[in-house]
């Protein structure tokens, strides 16, 4: 479990020795709806671009101060050099201001490979698959014009592979949280979930078996708490889920763009590569603004956190995050008819300890309140 | 404050069409609520191809949130706070911009800013705006009415031309197209009349062309129209939906004012010396920095609400883009299969995101062009660019795009406002003090009358 934290000291380490190791190329991708599996098969790593606060707002040059914390702080990674190991940067359809960052990340720092993929927001209209299609295939064509190597379906099939197996992985790490007494922390399940989107997935699954065979082995665990789940915009590290299980939560679920949805459904077997993949990734849980018609995020959350049997979700949303803020109401109401208690925070990117830990005390206290009592 | 006189007075007069702008919007908003003695459907929602296809269906009265919560703030401050309160109340984040803030407001205070109650809508069809901020509102009201909705999508690519994948966001917006058509047809029970549909579409063609010949008028020295006066009537057929035959008719007044005004050195701004242009509208409620910059001579010219860019000529003049005719013979729009693909091509939609919607989408270069292009058509001298909190759409690529003009020695101020649609702490006295440094680091003193 180690190796996890130890890769996320410094993220960007891993991608760096791995392009002087194998003089491949990295792409950066910003949208977890980005099919990694067609770069992975042309023998490209792709990274997951992480936020961390733009303390200094160098961003605020070219990003207005009222986009998101998590786009603020993406581009300022960018404009401080961080990411300077790219290659490529790949964008797919997302929300606006994400948008914004890449915008400005390609306007203003070189890269020799740009792309977006028009992803469709109507995710149940007939049209989005074929749209969808239509785009990795472009897609694909453009990673072969890129690295002048065609990709065949042996490559996507192998790539396909090692996707399928880190998901069939972490889906186990998942279930092991699922336990009345979970065996995996929230901490180590996110660093888990984290690490997998900066490293090169082959070797992440023999991690991931290791850790699952030390998990095996352990006893019984100190994680009694209250069993909690993590709701919100995305999370480019685990300082968060650290503070809530400092008060003696264990975070058992999330339902994170970066967290569960990164991984959660498979891609199916079809003769179709192409097809496969488009379904798999329309498929997704959903994150909000792909969730624009049907509303099918709510249930599928709430289902999610009965099935584990959550006592209490934490809502994280950063600040002008405008879909989540969107959504926020109908998931309240939803764990209200359940008597489930949400406790919202909005927050900047930074984590303000003393405040936050005092809020999340107060809401594991009314969560061990015995029911009766509180009706 | 030091003072300077006015080079140049030019003659300026009131302007004719006013009464019968003010009329038509009044006309449309009497219709919402009238909408049930009218045995119309009333429709909410946003953007999206649902907008523009009233006339083929004959008893349809779209409501688009924009315009309606922008006369709520201008209407009452303290009627607009009611409602940002009880959208906050509701658990809306108050990081929603100032337009959402004030419509979610008013559906849950029940109250419309002209007085009375919300007029029921029927339907909602949401398009997927090019501002992320309103996809999920139809969604919202459609639950808040509990009435069917409807939602279309809007993907485009950014990049290079390619033709595979234009074709399949063509298709992708056609199909979208067609889908809103039959789905009105069906939640209605009307059948939709191409005909009545592409007669109307020639009418909105000749409007856009009138529209046009009105925007490349603009160019001239001095501005016959100032921008406060032009904002009232650029949303009308548009954003608005006033009936397509007084909007013509309007719109031919304006042209034909225009012209008169041109051809006699008519100003806007009596004093003009300075022009700049904005792009993106100011908060509803301080048009009066408008008049504010008159002591300057400056005058506003050029707003993405033109819905016109011009283009420059082999001559060096800037023209707007002739309109692509209704070639109904041509291309033989028999069905609402061949109308959507029609309406699909004509329109432009699909294919690459590119776009003359101010921030809404296109990336800085390409909106430091636009404006860099607007700043040569319509001779301006500086920029002056608003940063609306939460207007994500608004502000998109508008801070990269000022900072790529201000390399190029144009001079651009930006300013921070709470949104168009939000008085909450809008600082009105710190935007005059900018306004005031901006013109005097130009050289510019307030003018003597």
């Amino acid at each position: 479990m180690e190796r996890f934290r130890k890769l996320l000291e410094d993220p960007h380490r891993y991608a760096k020795e791995w392009k002087e190791k194998t003089g491949g190329r990295v792409i950066g991708y910003f949208s977890h709806y980005f099919p990694e599996e067609i770069a992975y098969a042309a023998g490209i790593l792709p990274v997951s671009i992480f936020s961390k606060p733009d303390i200094e707002g160098i961003s605020q040059r070219y990003l207005y101060s009222a986009f998101c914390p998590y786009s603020l702080g993406v581009l300022a990674q960018g404009l401080k050099g961080e990411y300077d190991y790219l290659d490529g940067i790949v964008h797919v359809e997302s929300c606006m201001p994400i948008r914004g960052a890449v915008a400005n990340w390609w306007d203003r720092l070189p890269v020799s490979f740009k792309h977006y993929i028009a992803m469709p927001s109507q995710l149940d209209e007939p049209s989005a698959k074929d749209l969808m299609y239509s785009e990795l295939t472009a897609f694909k064509r453009y990673i072969e014009d890129w690295t002048g190597k065609a990709i065949t379906e042996k490559d996507l099939d192998h790539a396909i592979e090692v996707y399928n197996t880190n998901r069939t992985l972490m889906r186990q790490v998942y279930e092991l949280r699922r336990l009345d007494n979970p065996v995996v922390s929230g901490m180590e399940a996110m660093e888990m979930v984290l690490t997998s989107q900066i490293i090169d997935k082959e070797e992440h699954n023999k991690l991931l078996k290791e850790a699952l065979n030390e998990i095996s082995q352990r006893g019984d665990t100190e994680n009694t708490g209250p069993r909690l789940m993590l709701l919100g915009s995305e999370i480019s590290d685990t300082s968060l889920v650290e503070l809530i299980e400092s008060a003696g939560a264990v975070i058992v679920i999330d339902a994170l763009c970066n967290g569960r949805n990164y991984f959660w459904n498979n891609v199916l077997p079809m003769d179709d590569r192409m097809l496969a993949l488009a379904f798999r990734y329309l498929d997704k849980p959903r994150s909000p603004v792909k969730d624009e018609s049907y509303r099918r995020r709510v249930n599928e959350i709430v289902a999610t956190a009965i099935d584990y049997n959550v006592q209490g979700v934490v809502y994280a949303i950063h600040r002008f995050c405008i879909p989540h803020q969107q959504d926020r109401p109908p998931i309240e109401k939803a764990f209200k008819q359940r008597v489930i208690p949400l406790h919202a925070i909005e927050y900047d990117g930074t984590i303000p300890e003393g405040e936050y830990l005092t809020r999340i005390e107060a809401f594991i206290e009314i969560i061990n309140i015995p029911t009766s009592v509180k009706v | 404050m030091l003072i300077q006189k006015a080079a140049q007075k030019w003659e300026t007069r009131p302007l004719e069409f006013w009464a019968k702008a003010k009329e038509l919007r009044a006309k449309f908003y009497q219709d919402e609520k009238g909408a049930k003695e009218q045995r119309v459907f009333l429709i909410g929602g946003g953007d999206g191809p649902q907008q523009g296809l009233g006339p083929g269906f004959g008893n349809l009265h779209f409501v688009h949130p924009h315009p309606e919560a922008a006369s709520m703030a201008n209407t009452s401050d303290s009627y607009s706070r009611e409602c940002r309160g009880a959208t906050e109340a509701c658990g809306y984040g108050r990081n929603l911009c100032g337009y959402q803030l004030d419509y979610i407001g008013a559906l849950l205070t029940n109250k419309h800013f002209s007085g009375g109650e919300m007029p029921r809508r029927d339907l909602v069809a949401q398009g997927n705006d090019l501002c992320a901020m309103f996809p999920k509102l139809g969604q919202l009201e459609a639950e808040f009415w509990d009435v069917p909705d409807h939602h279309t999508d809007a993907t485009g690519y950014y990049g290079d031309w390619d033709e595979e994948r234009s074709k399949a966001t063509a298709k992708l917006m056609a199909d979208q197209y067609l889908g809103t058509i039959e789905w009105l047809e069906k939640a209605t029970g009307t059948e939709f009349n191409v005909e009545a549909q592409i007669e109307s579409m020639k009418r909105q063609r000749h409007t856009q062309a009138l529209r046009g010949e009105v925007i490349e008028m603009l160019t001239h020295v001095p501005c016959p129209l100032d921008q406060k006066s032009a904002y009232s009537v650029l949303v009308l057929g548009s954003l608005v939906g006033t009936d397509p035959v007084e909007t013509e008719k309007l719109w031919v007044m304006i042209r034909d004012e225009m012209q008169w005004r041109v051809d006699n050195n008519i100003a806007g701004v009596a004093n003009e010396r300075y022009r700049w242009t904005e792009n993106e509208p100011p908060p509803w409620f301080f048009l009066k920095y408008y008049r504010y910059m008159e002591e300057y001579g400056a005058v506003c010219i050029q707003t993405f609400y033109h819905g016109v860019r011009l283009v420059e000529q082999p001559d060096g003049t800037w023209k707007a883009p002739k309109m692509p005719e209704v070639r109904e013979d041509a291309i033989k729009i028999k069905t609402k299969e061949d109308f959507a693909r029609a309406q699909t091509g004509m329109m432009g939609m699909g294919g690459r995101r590119s776009s003359g919607w101010g921030g809404h989408g296109p990336m800085p270069g390409e909106y430091y062009q636009n404006l860099m292009n607007a700043v040569k058509a319509f001779k301006c001298d500086g920029v002056i660019l608003p940063l609306h909190r939460a207007g994500i759409g608004c502000v998109f690529s508008m801070r990269a795009a000022g900072m790529k003009l201000m390399e190029q020695g144009i001079p651009v101020m930006h300013y921070e406002t709470s949104h168009p649609g939000d008085r909450t702490d809008f600082d009105e006295l710190r935007m005059l003090d900018q306004l005031d440094t901006f013109m005097e680091m130009q050289g510019l003193r307030k003018l003597v009358d």
